[in-house]
Formats: structure tokens, sequence, C-alpha cells
């Protein structure tokens, strides 16, 4: 079984490669995307696995966006396939060298790489302590949270800079942000209807992750993923763009704000430890608030982004 | 040799991205194939101690912990959680600079930026 | 219950399997392998998840299998028709049709 879903991933991640048309590699990333978050479930890895078709389904919007684009109506594919073949007569010299290269860089790697078991002292350490030290049941929130939060700060910290790099750049030569283009589903009556039944089932599911992050699979960064998602629904179904990006973008940084101040608050002067012995209660408030600014975050961010690439950079 | 599975494909997996990068023309494909290198990597990390069918890092009872061989590890899951997030980021401001790079050049092959480049700046110095 | 769990989920992958024939049937335009895709897809996977909730019996977990069932029941149809919706506003027309037409204008 695990040969097989490894093989399949491997043939999906060679069609990627070697495919020549970029619609088909955006739709293969898709189906390859969908192995890989199969294999995660398979190996232990709920969170991994569940952030892996979230980030896939927005991978796929930038990329259809982006080529939607530069594609338009098939110019641009007779344009590439032009360019290609004024390259074609240098086809020995062209994919033999980097075939050699990289077949001998493969054989390094598989030669060094250490075989052997991996030491579990570590795992043992955590999987012991983490309910007494941090709380929850969920080991992976308790150490995104409580062991190494600091990776949350700096990841946190590297979202909101990409965002604010986006903006940056993509406002290029525009004064102001222009009306929302008009979209197909706007019009279809049915597609409304059921954007009704089915956008507060999207925001309860969100609240359900976060709030749940520390029980179950989940956390955070889906939550927040899942927040975005129902903005995101309410754009394409109402076409509107009533949300002032400004005022999203600045409460990304005072949540980013937040972020730093209550770890610092809880975990760095040992304030979660001491109260810890009196009840777990604080405990639980603590990762729920954490999980809770975190999914704002990670849902400013996205919305932005998909803001971005929908309103200015789709003209 | 006695390599382990989730080694072997996640390092072929790589290989086969790095050739695709050093090898296509076209810049859209780039940033997939980027998007595919870090996956493989996740998968390295994942991969480390890991066997088919184990039991996720979610532990409802203490009396679990005596199957402890049969739990993930918890710590690379985390770390590659955050990896996830900054890779999309990553990938976005990819994007949004090869729409401000189209906007300037109006291609998204690589040999024809180059040589617009060039001569942008040629007339630069002259 | 186990084995009639069991039948159910096999006969939703036998559909999932039709599907998949009909989707890869060449000669057939956009319209027909979008119709082939939204019904067998919706149909099969309603299956597989009643067959799984006959398995599992009356718990929680049957409950969010419930919900599933009903997003699922909704939304994959929707995606159909905008996709179809899409397809048609923008100018694709369906092959038949036109091969039809040209039948009629040839007799």
């Amino acid at each position: 079984m695990t040969q097989v879903l490894l093989i399949f991933w491997i043939i999906s991640a060679a069609c990627i490669i070697f495919c020549r048309k970029v619609y088909r590699v955006i739709i293969y990333f898709g189906v390859f995307s969908l192995i890989t978050s199969v294999i995660y479930l398979s190996l232990g890895a709920p969170d991994v696995a569940m952030s892996e078709a979230g980030i896939s389904a927005f991978a796929t919007i930038f990329f259809i966006v982006c080529v939607e684009k530069y594609y338009s109506r098939g110019r641009g594919l007779r344009r590439e396939q032009a360019q290609e073949k004024q390259h074609k007569k240098l086809i020995f010299t062209k994919f033999v060298p980097p075939l050699l290269f990289t077949l001998a860089l493969f054989g390094l790697f598989i030669y060094f790489v250490p075989t052997g078991y991996a030491i579990t002292e570590l795992r043992d350490q955590y999987l012991q302590m983490f309910m007494i030290d941090v709380g929850g049941t969920n080991a992976v929130t308790a150490i995104y949270l409580g062991y190494r939060v600091y990776d949350t700060l700096f990841e946190a910290l590297l979202l909101v800079v990409a965002v604010v790099a986006v903006t940056h750049v993509s406002w290029l030569g525009l004064d102001q942000i222009p009306d929302g283009r008009h979209s197909e589903i706007e019009n279809s009556a049915m597609a409304k209807f059921t954007m009704r039944i089915i956008c507060p089932i999207i925001l309860l599911f969100g609240a359900y992750l976060i709030m749940n992050g520390h029980i179950s699979a989940g956390g955070g960064f889906l939550g927040g993923l899942t927040l975005a998602t129902f903005f995101i629904c309410r754009y394409l179904v109402l076409d509107i763009y009533d949300l002032p990006i400004k005022k999203v973008m600045k409460m990304e940084e005072l949540v980013f704000i937040n972020i730093a101040i209550l770890p610092i608050l809880a975990i760095f002067t040992g304030l979660v430890y001491v109260v810890a012995d009196v009840a777990p209660f604080f405990q639980n408030i603590y990762l729920i608030a954490m999980s809770f600014l975190i999914g704002m975050k990670v849902a400013c961010g996205f919305f932005i982004l998909f803001y971005r690439y929908i309103a200015i950079e789709r003209l | 040799m006695d390599i382990h599975i989730f080694d072997f494909f996640p390092i072929l997996l790589f290989f086969i991205s790095f050739y695709g990068l050093i090898t296509t023309s076209n810049i859209i494909k780039c940033i997939v194939f980027i998007m595919l290198m870090q996956t493989s990597v996740i998968m390295f990390w994942l991969g480390v101690g890991a066997r088919f069918g184990i039991t996720p890092p979610i532990i409802g009872d203490v009396a679990y912990l005596e199957y402890a061989d049969m739990i993930a590890d918890p710590l690379p899951q985390a770390l590659m959680l955050t990896a996830i997030i900054i890779g999309i980021a990553v990938t976005a401001i990819n994007v949004t600079m090869l729409n401000a790079l189209f906007k300037k050049y109006k291609t998204v092959n690589w040999a024809a930026m180059r040589d617009l480049v060039n001569k942008d700046e040629n007339t630069l110095e002259d | 219950m186990q084995l009639l769990s069991y039948i159910v989920i096999g006969i939703g992958i036998v559909f999932m399997l039709f599907g998949v024939l009909g989707i890869f049937q060449p000669k057939k335009d956009f319209y027909y392998r979008v119709l082939v895709a939204c019904k067998i897809d919706t149909v099969g996977f309603l299956t597989i998840i009643i067959g799984l909730a006959i398995r599992h019996g009356i718990s929680f977990f049957t409950g969010k299998l419930f919900l599933i069932v009903i997003i699922m029941m909704v939304l994959n149809p929707l995606v159909a028709h905008i996709m179809v919706r899409s397809a048609h506003n923008s100018g694709y027309a369906p092959a038949c049709d036109s091969e039809r037409d040209k039948h009629e204008t040839s007799a």
C-alpha cells in the first residue's frame, strides 16, 4: 500500500514536470496535492494533511488567475510554442548535461543519506510531558504554541511581510483600487441561494476548527483558511468589495502585535506554569486565545492575497 | 544499501523537480516546480521514523502512552505546519513579482525576458 | 450490519468506476463529461458515506457524516452548474448540436 501510493505520487509529479501545457501543469498539481495529502494522513499527520489540502486550493487559484492573464484566448500558447521551436535544434546540449548533473547529485544524496533508526528520546519526552506543560490533547498544537512558540512568531511575521510585499508590489501604477470585475457566478440565482445556505456552515466549521485546535486535528492555520474561504465565497457570489482593504491590513498588523505579546505574557514570564498547578483551565484559555489570534491573522492574510489577485492582478 | 522508502521517494521527487527547474524556460512552471521541491522536503521530514498507518499524536487518554511506539513524532509535524504556510507566502510573492515583470516585458519566457532586460540595460548605459 | 455496510460501499465504488469510464470516453464533448462527472460523483460519494454511517451505527461520528452528506449534496451539482454555465457563456458550443445541424442542413 505504501509503495503504491508513493509510486502514484511520483507519477503525478512526473506528469507535472514533463507536461508542456501550463493549464495542464496546474490541474496536475491539484492531483499531486491530493495524493500528497492522503500520504500525510496515513503517516499520522492530520494537521499537515488538512493544511496541504487547503493550501493547494489557494495555490490553484493563484496560478489560474496568473495563467488566465498571460494565455488569454490561446495567444500566449502559440507564442510559447514559437519560442520553443527556436531552441529545438539545441535539444541534445539543452537536456543531456542537466540530466547527467541531476543524476550525479541524486546518486550522491542517496549514497550519503543516513540509514538506521530514528532517535525517539525527544518524541517520548514531548509525548510524556505536553499535557502537563502546555495542556490540551493534541501534541502538535502543544509544540507549536508551547515549546516552539518562537517558530510560530516568526512564521506569523513572515506571512505579514509577504502580505505587505504583495500589496506594495502589486500597486504598480495604480492610484486607487478599482471596483470588482464582473464574475460569472453573480448572475446565477441558484448559486446565490446555495451560497446563502453554505456560508454560515463554513463560518461555523472555521470556528469549530479554531476552538478545537488543542483537542483534535485543526488549529489556527486551518481555521484561518476556512474563515478566508467564507469571505472569498461572499465575494464570489455577491461580487462586492465592501470590506475596506486598508482596515483589514491594519487589523492584521494589530493581531500580529497581539500574537507577539500573548506568549510573552503567558509563557516567557512563566504565568501558565504557575497557574497550571491551580487549574488547567488557564492553559486552555491560553491555547484557544492563541489559536484564535493565529486564525484571525491567517484569515486576514489570505483574504488580502485573494483580493489582490482577483481585483488588481487580473486587470 | 538499506535505504528507507520514505527517504528514497522524496529525494527522487526533489531531483526530478530540480531537473525540471533547470531545463524549463517558462517562469510559471518554475514557480510550480519550486512548490514541488518544498513538498518533497516536507515529505522527507514527516517520513523520519514514520510507518504507514501510524497513529496521529492526539492523545485522548494517558493510558495510550504505554503504546508510545505506535504514535507518530509530533515535532516534525509542528515544524512542517509552519513550513507549509511559509511556502504559500513565498509562492504568492513569486507570482506577484512575475506579474510585475509581465506588465513591463509582456513575456513569461526566461530567454526572451533576459534579452529584453539586457536591451534595457544597454539603453540605460548609452 | 458489517456485511450490509460493505455491500453499500462496494456499490458506491462501482458507481465511481462507471463515472471514471464515462469521463474518459473519447469523441464526447465537455458537457457530456461534466454531466457524467457531476451525477456519478455525487451518487457514488453519497453511497460510500451512507455505507460508512451504517458501519458506525448511531454516534457522534455519524452526525458529522450526515453534515458532510448535506454539504456535498448541495455543493457538487452547484459546481457542475457553474462550470457548464461559464463554458456556455464564453461561447463553447456542444459538439452534438453542430453535428445534428450539419446533418439536417445536408439532408
